[in-house]
């Protein structure tokens, strides 16, 4: 299992390291079905600036002219690493953190081609699950201290989370210490589930956020 | 079981289902006519009201669905005091006042001009005044006019941060609100119908919540209420001052912190009710309802409350409503993310 760093830019020649399968997945975050149309909706539609005031960047399909006002245009790639042999045993245990690790892993970041296990903003260790009290608990790391995307990427987890794992399982969803400069704003936005459920009928950060939970690499392996 | 000396228990009587997806909120009608049965509205997250009635046999069914008036989420729920009105507020920014009338429920007034998600709706004691909150941080009050016409008639600017609900004092045209910046705000008219904040509750000054305080409600009386938060307790208020008098010189008198109630829940509680009979229930997070009383024995130290009982695993999911029945004060409903609402009778002797 190697874990290669190295800087890529987003526009730029796509990172060495990657093997064919690996790219071929990667390609499909240029969003083809994604309009000029498309675009222009989510731009004259604010109600995503007002719930989580995301920068115009937001808004731009991912893969495309990303290079401009990016909150984090660099950010530090990291190989995929090959899948555990996990799941094959699984089915009938007891959820444990790897079961939603591996959920969680492969979810897109909003900003970058990137799973965000690739961009490091998940490994195994950020989840931590107690079945018997039927809590979830996850930690993730945003890229940059000033991320704005770390709401995006706490509801997508949020909502993956939801989608795959029994209802009255306790879900909770904080930034890593010290990662985030509004750490304790951000906590307590993606942890009051009234804002959550307002955030997600919010079509424009719905799409969004759908965005990053559809492009699973999980498909290619 | 039969009530006399036996343990104090929380019967799941009725289970009512229909919502598609959680249920936020309840309100039983107030005012039914004479010898009717009583009526609870529910809303939540299928953008629908359901109305629920309790029919000869005992059991309950749903008579009406409003939909199709909100396009998102129905939040929470409202009878007017004369229980003719309903009052619905939405995701979708807007709050929808029905009628009942020819056997059907008609949307009769969409009121407009909060600029997101509206939380919570309240009648004044009257009935002439309607308070409405957003996640815009403002709460605006309406006045009700001759054909079904509102006129907002104050915009009241003071949190930092979403409004969760509002609620008015049960004798008093007084409004509280609170709110996601984790303070209790006091509303009162100076007389020329100018609305000001006349006292906010926080945790610095008043020993009020340290995170989000999400529901209130007064006791039958008006001179208590208790609040809860996502700090995991409950507060109880002493709140016999009459607030909307002027203020008479330095240091006038205000609503004081009278309780903590503490280590009860382990997760948010989202739902706080005073019943009629003086029961405190509470539901939370943790998928509990506890039930609290005023300890009478401890005068000495000032009133204090204690625990009567805890149902743990009352529902599935998050509580997020709890209400006491009007006309049966040992009825309690509670609404929970699991999409159920469920009826509740208290048995048992509480002073035993």
């Amino acid at each position: 299992m190697s874990r290669r760093s190295q800087r890529a830019s987003a526009c730029g020649p796509r990172p060495t390291g990657f093997n064919q399968s690996e790219a071929r997945s990667l390609t499909r975050f240029t969003f083809p079905h994604k309009t000029e149309a498309h675009r222009e909706r989510k731009l004259a539609n604010n109600f995503v600036l007002i719930f989580f005031s995301l920068p115009e960047v937001a808004r731009t399909p991912a893969g495309r002219k990303m290079t401009v006002g990016m909150i984090n245009a660099n950010p530090v790639v990291h190989e995929r690493p090959e899948r555990a042999a996990h799941h094959a045993h699984a089915a009938a245990a007891a959820l444990d953190a790897l079961d939603v690790f591996d959920t969680v892993r492969d979810i897109k970041d909003p900003e970058h081609p990137y799973s965000l296990e690739q961009l490091s903003v998940l490994s195994q260790e950020s989840v931590s699950v107690d079945e018997k009290l039927g809590h979830i608990q996850i930690t993730f790391t945003p890229t940059v201290q000033h991320c704005s995307m770390a709401t995006v990427i706490g509801l997508c987890l949020r909502l993956k989370l939801m989608q795959n794992f029994p209802s009255h399982f306790k879900i909770d969803i904080k930034v890593a210490p010290g990662s985030l400069a509004n750490e304790e704003s951000v906590n307590k936005q993606l942890n009051d589930k009234e804002r959550v459920a307002a955030a997600l009928e919010n079509p424009n950060l719905r799409q969004l956020v759908d965005d990053c939970l559809c492009s699973d690499h999980s498909s290619s392996y | 079981m039969d009530g006399r000396g036996g343990a104090v228990e929380l019967r799941e009587t009725h289970r009512l289902t229909g919502h598609a997806d959680r249920a936020w909120a309840l309100a039983w009608n107030p005012n039914l006519g004479a010898g009717a049965s009583p009526v609870l509205a529910s809303c939540g997250g299928d953008k629908t009201v359901r109305i629920w009635k309790r029919a000869p046999d005992g059991g309950w069914q749903c008579t009406d669905v409003l939909e199709d008036t909100h396009n998102r989420t129905v939040r929470s729920c409202a009878w007017s005091p004369d229980g003719k009105l309903l009052a619905t507020a939405s995701f979708d920014a807007t709050t929808a006042i029905w009628e009942y009338s020819g056997g059907d429920f008609e949307c009769v007034a969409t009121l407009e001009g909060h600029e997101n998600e509206v939380k919570s709706a309240s009648w004044s004691q009257s009935g002439s005044l309607l308070a409405t909150c957003s996640r815009d941080k403002a709460v605006w009050i309406w006045e009700m006019q001759p054909g079904n016409e509102y006129e907002c008639v104050a915009v009241l600017q003071g949190h930092t941060q979403d409004v969760k609900m509002v609620q008015w004092h049960p004798i008093l045209d007084i409004l509280v609100s609170v709110s996601y910046d984790n303070t209790i705000k006091v509303w009162a008219d100076d007389g020329n119908d100018e609305w000001h904040c006349v006292q906010t509750l926080t945790e610095a000054d008043n020993c009020g919540h340290s995170s989000t305080v999400w529901s209130i409600s007064f006791n039958q009386k008006g001179n208590r209420m208790v609040t809860c938060s996502d700090d995991c307790t409950l507060k109880i208020w002493d709140t016999s001052i009459d607030l909307s008098q002027p203020e008479t010189g330095e240091g006038h008198e205000s609503w004081q912190h009278v309780s903590t109630l503490t280590g009860y829940h382990g997760r948010t509680i989202f739902s706080a009710h005073w019943s009629s009979g003086d029961f405190i229930a509470s539901g939370a997070g943790d998928d509990a309802i506890c039930l609290f009383v005023e300890e009478k024995s401890s005068m000495v130290e000032g009133p204090s409350y204690r625990l009567i009982l805890k149902k743990e695993k009352a529902h599935d999911m998050d509580i997020n409503s709890v209400r006491w029945c009007p006309q049966d004060p040992r009825v309690l409903a509670s609404a929970s993310d699991d999409g159920t609402v469920k009826l509740w009778e208290l048995r048992g002797n509480i002073l035993a």
